[in-house]
């Protein structure tokens, strides 16, 4: 069922919606391939991940990894459900937005 | 959560997210597809020895063998997750849960064809049920990763 346009703006950073818009068709990412995908700095997505932790729209878990030489854990990121809310109102929004344009 | 300094963006604005946004997508779809090669062999393989699995034996060998086999997708399924950093349990979209499906009951009807072939004593045909399930998964599997690189890029 598509989703009613509602404007967020604690989502509407670019990096906050682009790290949204990754996550919402999966179950979860890893914080590397993150990195890669979305092509930022670590601590760039660290601090945005971090700001929506704070909002409850993500959702982080850590793993021992055997790929690790150090005793380091590996970060996988997920929507909560509240964040898929959250950014299914805010997309609709711009993409109603979008296409008002184009008309 | 709108609130009253919000300025709500512009079109120019929405245009250039949703740009970004599908460069990303496409990103991403590409990781994932990079893994066929390796995973629809690995998943034919598996699943040709599940359709093959009656030729040990109705019940008991059959099962052990399944089982086996079970556990190798499982394994695959993890090394996927691991290469790829992506975790996801469902299809992306209505494109891929169909050839999901399309897949399934491909291979059900093969296993079926198995058992059968080994309740009337024709074991030696199990082969060709087992050959058309490798076949099915191999091809399958191929399309079923194109259909959801497409579907993740259009996903909402």
């Amino acid at each position: 069922m598509p989703a009613d346009p509602r404007f967020d703006e604690t989502i509407h950073a670019l990096t906050r919606l682009r790290l949204c818009a990754l996550l919402r068709p999966l179950d979860a990412a890893s914080f590397s391939t993150l990195v890669d995908t979305l092509d930022v700095s670590e601590a760039n997505l660290s601090k945005t991940i971090r700001n929506l932790i704070e909002l409850g729209y993500v959702h982080t878990s850590k793993q021992t990894s055997p790929e690790r030489a150090d005793s380091r854990r590996t970060t996988t990121v997920s929507l909560t459900s509240r964040g898929r809310t959250a950014f299914d109102g805010h997309i609709a929004a711009l993409r109603k937005l979008a296409s008002t344009e184009a008309l | 959560m709108n609130s009253g300094h919000f300025d709500q963006p512009d079109s120019a604005f929405a245009l250039e997210a949703l740009v970004r946004i599908d460069v990303d997508r496409r990103r991403l779809a590409a990781r994932f597809t990079a893994e066929t090669w390796w995973a629809a062999p690995a998943q034919a393989l598996a699943v040709a020895a599940v359709v093959a699995s009656p030729a040990a034996g109705v019940a008991v060998p059959m099962s052990v063998v399944a089982a086996l086999a079970t556990m190798a997708l499982v394994g695959i399924d993890h090394a996927f997750r691991k290469r790829t950093g992506i975790s996801t349990n469902r299809p992306a979209g209505p494109v891929s849960l169909a050839v999901l499906i399309a897949l399934c009951a491909l291979i059900v009807a093969a296993f079926v064809t198995s058992l059968a072939l080994a309740m009337i004593g024709e074991r030696s045909w199990i082969i060709a049920s087992t050959s058309a399930g490798f076949i099915i998964m191999l091809v399958g599997v191929a399309i079923y990763d194109k259909a959801y690189a497409r579907d993740l890029r259009r996903a909402r």
